[in-house]
Protein backbone atom coordinates (compact mmCIF):
# COMPACT_ATOMS: atom_id res chain seq x y z
CA UNK A 1 0.00 0.00 0.00
CA UNK A 2 2.91 2.34 0.92
CA UNK A 3 4.31 1.83 -2.37
CA UNK A 4 1.16 2.90 -4.03
CA UNK A 5 1.08 6.00 -2.24
CA UNK A 6 4.23 7.13 -3.12
CA UNK A 7 3.55 6.64 -6.42
CA UNK A 8 0.23 8.30 -6.32
CA UNK A 9 1.43 11.57 -4.76
CA UNK A 10 4.12 11.84 -7.63
CA UNK A 11 7.48 10.46 -6.03
CA UNK A 12 10.45 9.02 -8.51
CA UNK A 13 10.99 5.97 -7.09
CA UNK A 14 11.58 3.91 -3.89
CA UNK A 15 14.54 2.26 -2.01
CA UNK A 16 13.34 -1.11 -0.45
CA UNK A 17 15.94 -2.00 2.44
CA UNK A 18 17.84 -5.29 2.44
CA UNK A 19 18.37 -6.52 6.04
CA UNK A 20 18.31 -10.58 6.55
CA UNK A 21 15.82 -9.75 9.93
CA UNK A 22 13.35 -8.29 7.35
CA UNK A 23 11.57 -9.26 4.32
CA UNK A 24 13.61 -10.10 1.17
CA UNK A 25 13.83 -6.88 -0.95
CA UNK A 26 13.66 -8.97 -4.24
CA UNK A 27 10.64 -10.33 -3.47
CA UNK A 28 8.96 -7.35 -1.91
CA UNK A 29 9.78 -5.38 -4.79
CA UNK A 30 8.39 -7.95 -7.59
CA UNK A 31 5.42 -7.24 -5.78
CA UNK A 32 5.29 -3.84 -5.78
CA UNK A 33 6.74 -4.20 -9.38
CA UNK A 34 3.02 -5.51 -10.16
CA UNK A 35 0.86 -2.88 -8.87
CA UNK A 36 2.58 -0.13 -9.56
CA UNK A 37 3.54 1.76 -13.48
CA UNK A 38 6.26 4.57 -13.07
CA UNK A 39 8.56 4.85 -9.92
CA UNK A 40 11.77 3.61 -10.31
CA UNK A 41 12.56 1.08 -7.94
CA UNK A 42 15.41 -0.57 -6.32
CA UNK A 43 17.23 -2.59 -3.24
CA UNK A 44 19.56 -0.30 -1.02
CA UNK A 45 21.22 -1.66 -0.02
CA UNK A 46 22.47 -5.07 -1.19
CA UNK A 47 25.99 -6.44 -0.07
CA UNK A 48 28.47 -8.60 -1.65
CA UNK A 49 29.56 -10.83 1.45
CA UNK A 50 25.81 -11.78 1.55
CA UNK A 51 24.94 -11.67 -1.79
CA UNK A 52 26.91 -12.77 -5.18
CA UNK A 53 27.28 -10.91 -8.13
CA UNK A 54 25.47 -12.66 -10.36
CA UNK A 55 22.61 -12.97 -7.79
CA UNK A 56 22.39 -9.55 -8.10
CA UNK A 57 22.36 -9.53 -11.98
CA UNK A 58 20.39 -11.96 -11.68
CA UNK A 59 17.83 -10.68 -9.62
CA UNK A 60 18.03 -6.90 -11.25
CA UNK A 61 17.48 -8.72 -14.83
CA UNK A 62 14.13 -10.36 -13.41
CA UNK A 63 12.63 -7.52 -11.73
CA UNK A 64 13.25 -5.62 -14.64
CA UNK A 65 11.23 -8.06 -17.09
CA UNK A 66 8.39 -7.09 -14.37
CA UNK A 67 9.53 -3.37 -14.25
CA UNK A 68 11.09 -2.73 -17.56
CA UNK A 69 13.38 0.20 -17.58
CA UNK A 70 12.28 0.97 -13.62
CA UNK A 71 14.92 -0.81 -12.19
CA UNK A 72 17.83 0.46 -10.17
CA UNK A 73 20.58 -1.11 -8.00
CA UNK A 74 22.94 0.25 -4.99
CA UNK A 75 25.47 -1.82 -3.72
CA UNK A 76 27.07 -1.13 -0.39
CA UNK A 77 29.04 -2.78 2.34
CA UNK A 78 26.45 -3.63 4.47
CA UNK A 79 26.18 -3.24 8.60
CA UNK A 80 28.62 -4.61 10.02
CA UNK A 81 27.19 -6.04 13.05
CA UNK A 82 24.38 -7.57 11.00
CA UNK A 83 26.86 -9.09 8.91
CA UNK A 84 28.67 -10.45 11.80
CA UNK A 85 25.57 -12.31 13.30
CA UNK A 86 25.59 -14.48 9.53
CA UNK A 87 29.08 -15.10 10.34
CA UNK A 88 30.30 -12.64 7.74
CA UNK A 89 33.59 -10.55 8.30
CA UNK A 90 33.44 -7.05 6.58
CA UNK A 91 36.60 -7.12 5.03
CA UNK A 92 37.91 -4.75 2.91
CA UNK A 93 34.36 -3.25 2.16
CA UNK A 94 35.38 -0.70 -0.39
CA UNK A 95 37.10 -3.16 -2.79
CA UNK A 96 34.24 -5.41 -2.56
CA UNK A 97 31.66 -3.40 -3.59
CA UNK A 98 33.85 -2.10 -6.51
CA UNK A 99 34.21 -5.21 -7.28
CA UNK A 100 30.77 -6.18 -7.01
CA UNK A 101 29.86 -3.31 -9.17
CA UNK A 102 31.89 -4.51 -12.26
CA UNK A 103 31.05 -7.86 -12.37
CA UNK A 104 27.14 -6.67 -12.00
CA UNK A 105 27.86 -5.26 -15.10
CA UNK A 106 29.71 -7.74 -16.82
CA UNK A 107 27.17 -10.42 -16.31
CA UNK A 108 24.19 -8.13 -17.59
CA UNK A 109 26.62 -7.86 -20.70
CA UNK A 110 27.86 -11.36 -21.17
CA UNK A 111 24.86 -13.51 -20.66
CA UNK A 112 22.23 -14.08 -23.25
CA UNK A 113 19.57 -14.41 -20.40
CA UNK A 114 19.62 -11.09 -19.59
CA UNK A 115 18.18 -8.49 -21.75
CA UNK A 116 18.74 -5.36 -19.74
CA UNK A 117 20.72 -2.41 -20.69
CA UNK A 118 19.84 0.39 -18.52
CA UNK A 119 20.18 -0.54 -14.96
CA UNK A 120 21.46 2.23 -12.98
CA UNK A 121 23.97 1.02 -10.18
CA UNK A 122 24.45 2.88 -7.32
CA UNK A 123 26.94 2.67 -4.01
CA UNK A 124 25.93 3.36 -0.69
CA UNK A 125 28.11 5.17 0.81
CA UNK A 126 30.01 7.33 4.17
CA UNK A 127 33.36 7.35 4.03
CA UNK A 128 36.14 9.35 2.18
CA UNK A 129 37.08 6.18 0.44
CA UNK A 130 33.61 4.39 -0.54
CA UNK A 131 32.42 8.02 -1.46
CA UNK A 132 35.55 8.27 -4.25
CA UNK A 133 35.52 4.66 -5.12
CA UNK A 134 31.47 5.75 -6.38
CA UNK A 135 32.49 7.38 -8.57
CA UNK A 136 33.15 4.00 -11.01
CA UNK A 137 29.37 3.44 -10.64
CA UNK A 138 26.56 5.17 -11.78
CA UNK A 139 25.34 7.17 -8.78
CA UNK A 140 26.30 7.53 -5.09
CA UNK A 141 23.57 7.30 -2.14
CA UNK A 142 25.31 9.36 0.44
CA UNK A 143 23.56 8.12 3.92
CA UNK A 144 23.89 10.97 6.14
CA UNK A 145 21.15 12.73 7.58
CA UNK A 146 23.01 16.58 8.81
CA UNK A 147 24.53 19.38 6.79
CA UNK A 148 28.03 19.10 7.85
CA UNK A 149 28.77 15.73 6.92
CA UNK A 150 26.77 16.13 3.23
CA UNK A 151 28.66 19.28 2.21
CA UNK A 152 31.76 16.92 3.54
CA UNK A 153 30.66 14.33 1.30
CA UNK A 154 30.46 16.99 -1.84
CA UNK A 155 33.55 18.24 -1.27
CA UNK A 156 35.24 14.48 -1.26
CA UNK A 157 33.54 13.61 -3.69
CA UNK A 158 34.33 16.29 -6.20
CA UNK A 159 34.12 16.90 -9.55
CA UNK A 160 35.68 14.38 -11.64
CA UNK A 161 32.37 12.25 -12.36
CA UNK A 162 31.33 10.99 -15.53
CA UNK A 163 28.36 12.55 -16.88
CA UNK A 164 24.98 11.51 -15.61
CA UNK A 165 26.24 10.63 -12.39
CA UNK A 166 23.44 10.81 -9.61
CA UNK A 167 24.43 12.04 -6.00
CA UNK A 168 21.50 11.02 -3.75
CA UNK A 169 20.99 12.10 -0.03
CA UNK A 170 19.94 9.30 1.51
CA UNK A 171 18.00 10.99 4.87
CA UNK A 172 16.74 9.38 7.48
CA UNK A 173 13.35 11.49 8.18
CA UNK A 174 10.82 12.16 10.57
CA UNK A 175 8.17 15.00 10.62
CA UNK A 176 5.09 16.36 12.56
CA UNK A 177 3.51 19.40 13.17
CA UNK A 178 4.37 18.60 16.75
CA UNK A 179 8.18 18.92 17.09
CA UNK A 180 8.17 16.90 19.78
CA UNK A 181 6.57 13.84 18.42
CA UNK A 182 8.57 14.06 15.14
CA UNK A 183 11.79 13.80 17.61
CA UNK A 184 10.41 10.66 19.43
CA UNK A 185 9.58 8.94 15.96
CA UNK A 186 13.42 9.38 15.15
CA UNK A 187 14.98 8.65 18.57
CA UNK A 188 14.93 4.60 18.01
CA UNK A 189 16.05 5.01 14.42
CA UNK A 190 18.81 7.22 14.61
CA UNK A 191 20.07 5.18 18.15
CA UNK A 192 20.08 2.12 16.08
CA UNK A 193 22.50 4.08 12.97
CA UNK A 194 24.15 5.73 15.69
CA UNK A 195 25.30 1.90 17.65
CA UNK A 196 26.34 0.76 14.45
CA UNK A 197 28.56 4.00 13.29
CA UNK A 198 32.14 3.75 13.30
CA UNK A 199 34.49 5.37 16.41
CA UNK A 200 36.11 8.04 14.49
CA UNK A 201 32.13 9.66 13.89
CA UNK A 202 31.17 8.96 16.98
CA UNK A 203 33.84 10.68 18.91
CA UNK A 204 33.19 13.49 16.35
CA UNK A 205 29.96 14.20 17.84
CA UNK A 206 31.38 13.44 21.52
CA UNK A 207 29.69 9.96 21.95
CA UNK A 208 31.84 8.07 23.94
CA UNK A 209 32.07 4.03 24.12
CA UNK A 210 30.23 3.72 27.60
CA UNK A 211 27.03 5.89 26.25
CA UNK A 212 26.74 3.75 22.48
CA UNK A 213 27.00 0.46 24.86
CA UNK A 214 24.27 1.66 26.67
CA UNK A 215 21.76 2.73 23.95
CA UNK A 216 22.74 -0.62 22.42
CA UNK A 217 21.51 -2.22 25.15
CA UNK A 218 18.25 -0.11 25.24
CA UNK A 219 17.84 -1.18 21.33
CA UNK A 220 18.38 -4.73 21.70
CA UNK A 221 15.89 -5.07 24.32
CA UNK A 222 13.62 -2.68 22.86
CA UNK A 223 13.49 -0.38 26.44
CA UNK A 224 12.15 2.47 24.34
CA UNK A 225 11.04 4.13 27.42
CA UNK A 226 14.21 4.15 28.53
CA UNK A 227 16.03 4.67 25.17
CA UNK A 228 14.03 7.85 24.90
CA UNK A 229 15.33 9.60 28.43
CA UNK A 230 19.14 7.97 27.25
CA UNK A 231 18.49 9.55 23.83
CA UNK A 232 21.14 12.71 23.38
CA UNK A 233 20.57 15.92 20.68
CA UNK A 234 24.08 15.21 19.58
CA UNK A 235 23.12 11.82 17.82
CA UNK A 236 19.57 12.34 17.42
CA UNK A 237 20.64 15.68 15.26
CA UNK A 238 23.29 13.91 13.64
CA UNK A 239 21.80 10.94 12.34
CA UNK A 240 18.26 11.77 11.67
CA UNK A 241 16.52 15.04 10.15
CA UNK A 242 13.55 15.75 12.75
CA UNK A 243 11.32 18.64 13.04
CA UNK A 244 8.29 20.34 11.35
CA UNK A 245 7.80 20.15 7.79
CA UNK A 246 8.91 23.66 7.23
CA UNK A 247 12.58 21.93 8.72
CA UNK A 248 12.73 19.73 6.08
CA UNK A 249 11.71 22.21 3.54
CA UNK A 250 15.05 24.49 4.49
CA UNK A 251 16.99 21.23 4.81
CA UNK A 252 16.16 20.24 1.32
CA UNK A 253 16.96 23.31 0.02
CA UNK A 254 20.34 23.32 1.15
CA UNK A 255 20.88 19.96 0.04
CA UNK A 256 19.77 20.90 -3.35
CA UNK A 257 22.04 23.91 -3.19
CA UNK A 258 25.08 21.84 -2.52
CA UNK A 259 24.60 20.09 -5.45
CA UNK A 260 22.29 16.65 -4.48
CA UNK A 261 20.43 15.54 -8.03
CA UNK A 262 18.32 13.37 -5.59
CA UNK A 263 16.75 13.59 -2.34
CA UNK A 264 16.12 10.15 -0.83
CA UNK A 265 13.83 10.26 2.53
CA UNK A 266 14.28 7.21 4.48
CA UNK A 267 11.82 5.89 6.93
CA UNK A 268 9.96 6.29 9.29
CA UNK A 269 9.14 9.65 7.50
CA UNK A 270 7.24 10.37 10.81
CA UNK A 271 4.64 9.58 13.72
CA UNK A 272 1.77 9.66 11.19
CA UNK A 273 2.85 8.18 7.64
CA UNK A 274 0.42 9.45 5.50
CA UNK A 275 0.61 12.62 6.70
CA UNK A 276 4.20 13.06 6.17
CA UNK A 277 4.14 11.46 2.85
CA UNK A 278 1.87 14.37 2.21
CA UNK A 279 4.04 16.78 3.20
CA UNK A 280 7.21 15.75 2.16
CA UNK A 281 5.26 15.49 -1.52
CA UNK A 282 4.26 18.82 -1.35
CA UNK A 283 7.85 20.44 -0.45
CA UNK A 284 9.08 17.96 -3.70
CA UNK A 285 6.99 19.59 -5.48
CA UNK A 286 7.84 22.97 -4.09
CA UNK A 287 11.77 22.37 -4.63
CA UNK A 288 11.37 21.03 -7.66
CA UNK A 289 9.49 24.29 -8.75
CA UNK A 290 12.71 26.38 -7.56
CA UNK A 291 15.17 24.52 -8.99
CA UNK A 292 13.30 24.53 -12.31
CA UNK A 293 15.56 26.94 -14.78
CA UNK B 1 -18.31 12.08 4.02
CA UNK B 2 -17.83 10.88 7.48
CA UNK B 3 -17.40 7.63 7.19
CA UNK B 4 -14.67 8.12 4.54
CA UNK B 5 -12.87 10.67 6.96
CA UNK B 6 -12.74 7.71 9.09
CA UNK B 7 -11.52 5.50 7.09
CA UNK B 8 -8.87 7.88 6.48
CA UNK B 9 -7.78 7.59 10.25
CA UNK B 10 -8.09 4.03 9.93
CA UNK B 11 -5.48 4.11 7.36
CA UNK B 12 -3.50 6.25 8.77
CA UNK B 13 -3.34 4.28 12.34
CA UNK B 14 -2.77 1.10 10.06
CA UNK B 15 0.56 2.93 8.42
CA UNK B 16 1.90 4.58 11.09
CA UNK B 17 1.66 1.41 13.30
CA UNK B 18 5.16 -0.74 14.32
CA UNK B 19 2.65 -3.29 14.73
CA UNK B 20 1.85 -4.13 11.25
CA UNK B 21 3.40 -7.62 11.47
CA UNK B 22 1.14 -8.67 13.99
CA UNK B 23 -1.57 -8.63 10.80
CA UNK B 24 -1.78 -11.89 9.06
CA UNK B 25 -0.77 -12.05 5.42
CA UNK B 26 -4.16 -13.41 4.36
CA UNK B 27 -6.14 -10.31 6.05
CA UNK B 28 -3.30 -7.85 4.37
CA UNK B 29 -3.67 -8.86 0.86
CA UNK B 30 -7.54 -8.80 1.65
CA UNK B 31 -6.83 -5.51 2.58
CA UNK B 32 -5.37 -4.17 0.00
CA UNK B 33 -7.60 -5.52 -2.77
CA UNK B 34 -10.28 -2.98 -1.07
CA UNK B 35 -7.84 -0.26 -1.17
CA UNK B 36 -6.63 -0.49 -4.95
CA UNK B 37 -10.25 -0.20 -5.31
CA UNK B 38 -10.68 2.47 -3.19
CA UNK B 39 -13.20 0.77 -1.06
CA UNK B 40 -11.95 0.87 2.47
CA UNK B 41 -14.80 3.32 3.71
CA UNK B 42 -17.51 1.08 3.25
CA UNK B 43 -18.98 -2.18 3.46
CA UNK B 44 -16.59 -5.56 3.67
CA UNK B 45 -13.40 -2.96 3.20
CA UNK B 46 -14.05 -1.03 5.78
CA UNK B 47 -14.91 -3.97 8.17
CA UNK B 48 -11.74 -5.22 6.76
CA UNK B 49 -9.79 -2.34 7.98
CA UNK B 50 -11.44 -2.36 11.43
CA UNK B 51 -9.98 -6.01 11.89
CA UNK B 52 -6.52 -5.14 11.14
CA UNK B 53 -6.63 -1.97 13.01
CA UNK B 54 -7.90 -3.57 16.08
CA UNK B 55 -5.18 -6.25 15.75
CA UNK B 56 -2.01 -3.07 15.76
CA UNK B 57 -3.12 -0.52 17.54
CA UNK B 58 -6.44 -1.49 19.85
CA UNK B 59 -6.30 2.22 21.06
CA UNK B 60 -5.48 4.00 18.67
CA UNK B 61 -8.75 2.65 16.58
CA UNK B 62 -10.84 3.54 19.11
CA UNK B 63 -9.44 7.09 19.16
CA UNK B 64 -9.66 7.11 15.69
CA UNK B 65 -13.21 6.02 15.48
CA UNK B 66 -13.90 9.00 17.81
CA UNK B 67 -12.39 11.19 15.34
CA UNK B 68 -9.52 11.54 17.60
CA UNK B 69 -6.69 10.33 16.21
CA UNK B 70 -4.45 13.23 14.63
Amino acid sequence: MAAVMVEKHGFDGLWVSEHFFNRNSFITLSTIARHTRRILLGPAVVNPYVYHPAQMAQAAATLWELAPHRVRMAIGAGDASALKQLGYAREKPVEKVLWAVEEMRNYFEKLETYRVWDVKVFVGAQGPRMLKASTKADGVLINWSNLEMLKESVRLLGDDVAKGFTRAAYLMTSIHDDAEKAWKTAVPYAAYLMIGSSPSYLNRIGVDEAHRKEVEELVITRNWDRLYQAARSEWVDFFSVWGKPEKLREFVDEVVDMGFDEVVFAGPLGPRYMKALKSIAKICRAVKRRAKP
Amino acid sequence: MRRRRVAEQLLEVLMSSVNGNLVPPELGWELFGYFVEDELWRGKGFRVLLKACRICEPEKTRMALRGEFR
